[in-house]
């Protein structure tokens, strides 16, 4: 019997640098060279842009006791934050249509079936509808921000059931879903 | 210690309020150990001592290779409730350490039900010493555990009733830890032939690999490989019966019988989310309120479906339509219980609440075990066709 083991550090340090990349970019746009902090003073960013503060899982770093960013800088991080999520959903709508037209079952592919196919529209629209409302910036408020936020959680929820156990590896997009979530509740889930 | 019987359980009698209550109890450690083995999934032999560790793989093993001083004073019969009343209060602590875990595993009632005497000493006499796993190797890569179109082969090795396995098998629980596992293999065309065979891990032509998973580290979601390994005719399980009686009709079987406890375990899992954020926020009121006790309503209500198909189970109904529906209730309550509690602990909860974030991870996991939600929606569906869905008339009651 031959086993290949993998270790702690492979996993924290090792993937994600997608939605990473993104979220130190929306950092540098709002705050160039800073760090927006949530109303609590906690920050999150990558490990690679935070080498001082302990990483957590997928080379995400934590820092606390910040001054709370002023209303409107959350505002603008926020806006960044969903827009970085749609990206990346649009991106893994794209995996999710490849992966499940290269797997068969019973004579078809998995894209052939109308299960599958109404809940990747289902992502879609979900995903168009939050485009249209950063675009036309209607309520703009911190309650608004969050259940844009859930309406993407959901539709984050809806393609990774799509991809199966692949979706739960850490060389798939289940990561970078999973890293817009932990975002998501440090700056989104805010009501005022 | 005691805790209070969960909503919507049928736990009716003395030895399924003893099973809950011991397992309540040996789950205190668990929260703990998850939270190690999340770090470090090879850590799992630092913890095969506690009580949680000793009833689970001593529960599921037949009398004769049992040490009943693990079982904590329980005589298990080894019903499909008694499984669920006890991986649901295991689960409370930590589901992911049930799937670390030592012993028989999903392979326990296929070699019960199917195996010849010496099919089963072999199994579980490999089974008693501390340290030694099992897997159940029925998914395969780009198949899932679409047990008709299997891939992995067994071809004639020469002499009669001998065979070479070859094959992947993917997403499997402890398969690069385990000594000994059933392995499902195709010999011939169609459903029956389909075999499910006995194999020891130590042949060279056995090699595994564990998967990096975003959560349930501790299960060691592995791939691996089988090499023109040599297949006895005594390790073909249940070659006394004929092939419509063995191979893929006895993969099902350990299914379905399983499945109940896989459900079980979600409901654990997300009831130790509510009573968290209870614990974290005592002071909820209003809506927020609301929105707990209303998730607490609907795990009893999946709690109540999961005990009912363990008691068809029991008096022999495999309804794999309604067994498959509550495992997928049992997913989505799951996860929309820890997304609530995500909400209602505030800002930054899955950096502030590291227990939150690992359950919140580990949850998304049982969503591809033992078939998708659309797997399962499109079984429901058979079922209303077949008019088997519903396991009683609908009621006149408002």
């Amino acid at each position: 019997m031959t086993t290949q083991l993998s270790t702690p550090d492979a996993i924290e340090l090792g993937v994600a640098a997608g939605y990473l990349a993104l979220l130190d970019a929306a950092h540098d746009r709002v705050v160039p060279g800073g760090l927006v902090a949530n109303p609590a003073g906690i920050a999150i960013a990558s490990a690679r842009r935070l080498p001082d503060a302990p990483p957590t899982r997928f080379g995400l770093a934590v820092v606390r006791d910040l001054a709370p960013a002023e209303p409107d800088t959350l505002a603008a991080f926020g806006a960044e934050l969903l827009a970085a999520h749609r990206t990346l959903l649009r991106d893994t709508i794209d995996y999710a249509i490849a992966r499940l037209d290269g797997r068969t079952s019973a004579g078809t592919t998995l894209l052939n079936r109308q299960l599958v196919q109404g809940a990747l529209a289902e992502v879609a629209l979900a995903v168009r509808d939050e485009e249209t409302r950063a675009e036309l910036e209607g309520v703009a408020n911190a309650a608004a921000r969050r259940y844009r936020f859930h309406a993407l959680r959901t539709a984050n929820r809806e393609l990774l059931r799509l991809l199966g156990a692949r979706g739960f590896l850490t060389d798939s997009p289940g990561v970078d879903l999973h890293l817009t979530e932990v975002a998501g509740s440090v700056y989104l889930e805010v009501t005022a | 210690m005691t805790s209070s019987i969960p909503a919507g359980a049928r736990i009716e009698d003395e030895t399924l309020r003893t099973i809950h209550h011991q397992c309540r109890a040996a789950a205190a450690d668990l929260p703990e150990v998850g939270m190690a083995l999340d770090r470090d999934p090879d850590s799992i032999p630092d913890f095969l001592h506690l009580p949680a560790f000793r009833i689970l793989k001593d529960s599921a093993m037949p009398r004769e290779y049992r040490e009943p001083e693990n079982l904590l004073g329980v005589e298990f019969a080894g019903t499909c409730l008694e499984n669920a009343v006890m991986l649901e209060a295991i689960s409370y602590g930590d589901p992911g350490t049930i799937l670390a875990n030592q012993g028989p595993g999903l392979s326990r009632d296929l070699v019960i039900a199917l195996g010849d005497q010496a099919q089963r000493d072999t199994f579980f006499t490999a089974l008693v010493p501390e340290g030694t796993w099992s897997f159940f190797g029925l998914t395969e890569p780009e198949k899932g555990s679409a047990a008709l179109e299997l891939e992995t082969t067994l071809t004639p090795a020469g002499e009669a009733g001998h065979w070479l396995l070859n094959g992947e098998k993917r997403y499997v629980g402890n398969g690069a830890r385990s000594q000994i596992a059933v392995v499902f293999a195709r010999r011939a065309p169609g459903p029956w032939g389909v075999e499910a065979v006995l194999i020891d891990t130590d042949h060279p032509g056995f090699s595994g690999e564990l998967l990096p998973m975003i959560g349930l580290r501790g299960a060691r979601i592995s791939r691996m490989r089988f090499d023109n390994i040599p297949i006895a005719p005594e390790q073909i399980i249940g070659r006394h019966r004929p092939p419509s009686r063995r191979g893929l009709y006895g993969a099902l079987q350990a299914l379905f019988r399983f499945r109940p406890g896989l459900g079980a375990m979600m409901l654990g899992q997300a009831q130790a989310v509510v009573d968290y954020v209870l614990n974290a926020r005592p002071n909820l009121t209003g809506l927020d309120l609301l929105r707990l006790a209303e998730a607490n309503d609907r795990l009893a209500a999946v709690r109540r479906q999961v005990h009912d198909i363990a008691i068809e189970a029991d008096n022999g109904v495999l309804n794999s339509h309604r067994i498959g529906a509550v495992k997928m209730r049992a997913v989505r309550v799951g996860e929309q219980t820890t997304l609530l509690a995500a909400e209602l602990l505030g800002p930054a909860a899955l950096v502030e609440h590291p227990w939150l974030e690992k359950a919140y991870r580990d949850m998304r996991g049982f969503e591809f075990m033992e078939g998708t939600t659309n797997i399962h929606k499109l079984s429901v569906f058979q079922g209303l066709l077949k008019g088997d869905y519903f396991a009683t008339a609908p009621s006149a009651a408002a």
